[in-house]
């Protein structure tokens, strides 16, 4: 008999308002762990403060989020990051004094455990911690095609290659569960393809659940298992993509019919 | 040695252990201060009172400034860092001068604005020496660890960085603490190398010259600042500038970086041991070669 499905992230009639404007309306999703899952819909309806949301860069202001049955929505950025959830920034947002090696290992520090004063004394655990995340840069770099690129500075990166910067940023923090802010903004055909390979790799051999906002529809169709979709800070629709295709509601939203 | 090219040399030195302070403040982690010379006249005060009030030795009277240095800055620091970062340069300037205020007011014990007088030049320049080296060994171990890296990262981007799971308030915090032990220790040695202290050697201008040497230097390299350190202290003492045209010549340098190299003179070039040991090795091999020894 087949086990069911742990629930990963629960959003619980989420809300959040900027002033009068309702960004995200009752929100309910619940995400089952190892889910490869999506969100869409058109440009406003509130997917990104989902995201905003999950990881503590706003607080709703009704309902709540559980991580792994546990309350996370009031908890800083930082301490959700280290509950295991990391997230990337569709304007990307990477670190302009630190080349990409560091940029990537700076997303391991959460995990490092010496203390300031070890690390100013330079004492041998913060040696041999360091030596231990350089060795996890250099696989997470491999991973998303960015070997050879260690001293690079993000700024002089071609645009497809900083997405990648910042998808290997991310996974430094070894998250259980990875949020992407449309990861396929502004790259071609191929680089798209290249990074739905790279995203299914991550699915499966990381073993990470994975919740990506996406405009581009073959790429969500293609890879998403499941699918929320968005419209005026409603969720309209959740089910697969082919159930998602057919929803009267979706096919209004997008064509406004 | 010259007693005047000592004397400058100590100066130098203790210009410096305030600069790298505010290296690790303003250049890598990005919280411009004018508090830093706060800081130098709780140590320089500290330890000057303690010695010549309580006959408590140089070493234990700087071990006190630096209590005190902390214990102010764990307040300070927990009030102001949480603001925006222009807010908080604003709020370390006030704060600055409030402790001068504070020593000119309670003149019972720091002698007003007249200063403590008669302090002994315990200070010598091989102390100044080490101590600037220990400062810079620590500065040093700061930027290649995570500490550096989470400083830059604040600097950069501070929601990025947080969403990367940065505590920023808690490293800000850190960095704000650690900077004053290095303006209370360069204080404490001030005290002790120049016979007298008065209020308006705190003054935030001292603030802005530390500033102007870290800008100047590189915000991003450890090497510029030192080097920059050296250039701007030595430069005007030797050349015997007037306080008046240091300012002038200080904040000319200030606009000329900003066009023409807003990441400082040196950016984020690094000299390092490596680096170092490959020059020597590489002048050894061709000397061998010209030795004969080669083919």
């Amino acid at each position: 008999m087949k086990e069911q499905p742990k629930t990963l992230l629960q959003m619980n009639n989420v809300t959040m308002r900027f002033g009068g404007v309702v960004a995200v309306n009752g929100v309910n999703i619940n995400l089952s762990e190892g889910r490869l899952a999506g969100i869409i819909g058109p440009n406003g309806a509130g997917k990104t403060t989902v995201f905003n949301l999950i990881s503590g860069v706003y607080d709703p202001v009704e309902g709540d989020i559980r991580f792994r049955d546990q309350v996370i929505s009031g908890k800083s950025p930082s301490e959700i990051t280290h509950l295991g959830i990391a997230r990337t920034f569709q304007n990307i947002r990477l670190f302009k004094g630190l080349n990409v090696f560091d940029n990537v290992k700076m997303a391991t520090n959460c995990r490092t455990e010496y203390s300031f004063m070890e690390g100013v004394l330079g004492l041998p655990r913060v040696w041999r911690q360091e030596k231990e995340s350089a060795a996890e840069v250099e696989r997470y770099l491999e991973l998303v095609g960015l070997l050879g690129y260690e001293n690079t500075w993000p700024e002089n990166l071609a645009y497809g290659l900083q997405r990648k910067l910042e998808l290997a940023r991310a996974l430094a923090t070894k998250p259980a569960l990875l949020l992407l802010d449309e990861p396929a903004a502004g790259l071609n055909p191929t680089e798209i393809r290249e990074l739905m390979d790279i995203i299914r790799r991550i699915h499966k051999e990381l073993d990470m659940t994975i919740l990506l906002i996406e405009h581009h529809m073959d790429m969500v169709m293609d890879i998403c298992e499941e699918l929320w979709v968005m419209n005026f800070g409603k969720v309209i629709a959740n089910g697969d993509p082919e159930h998602i295709q057919r929803e009267p509601e979706v096919l209004r939203a997008y064509l406004g019919s | 040695m010259n007693s005047y090219l000592a004397s400058i040399l100590i100066f130098t030195g203790i210009n410096l252990i305030s600069v790298l302070g505010m290296f690790l403040l303003m250049g890598l982690t990005g919280l411009l201060s004018f508090g830093q010379v706060g800081f130098m006249a709780i140590g320089a005060y500290v330890t000057a009172i303690s010695y010549m009030r309580f006959g408590l030795p140089f070493g234990a009277g700087l071990l006190l400034g630096v209590g005190v240095s902390l214990l102010v800055g764990l307040v300070i620091g927990t009030v102001t860092l949480k603001l925006r970062n222009d807010y908080f340069a604003l709020a370390t300037y006030g704060f600055a001068e409030v402790i001068k205020n504070v020593l000119i007011y309670f003149s019972g014990y720091t002698g007003g604005s007249m200063g403590v007088f008669g302090i002994p030049a315990i200070v010598t320049l091989p102390m100044v020496i080490v101590i600037f080296l220990a400062a810079l060994v620590l500065c040093r171990n700061f930027k290649v660890s995570k500490l550096g890296r989470n400083s830059l990262a604040i600097r950069n981007d501070e929601l990025a960085a947080k969403v990367m799971g940065i505590n920023t308030f808690k490293q800000k915090l850190l960095v704000f603490l650690f900077s004053a032990v290095f303006g209370s220790v360069a204080g404490s040695l001030l005290a002790f190398s120049t016979y007298y202290i008065e209020p308006n050697m705190f003054n935030w201008s001292k603030s802005v010259e530390l500033i102007v040497i870290v800008f100047f230097g590189g915000i991003n390299s450890l090497t510029g600042v030192v080097f920059a350190g050296m250039a701007l202290t030595l430069l005007p003492e030797i050349l015997h500038f007037g306080a008046e045209w240091r300012m002038v010549i200080y904040t000319a340098i200030i606009i000329v970086t900003m066009i023409y190299r807003p990441t400082g003179l040196f950016g984020r070039w690094e000299l390092s041991l490596s680096q170092i040991l490959g020059w020597i090795k590489g002048r050894r091999k061709s000397a061998v070669g010209r030795g004969g020894r080669g083919a």
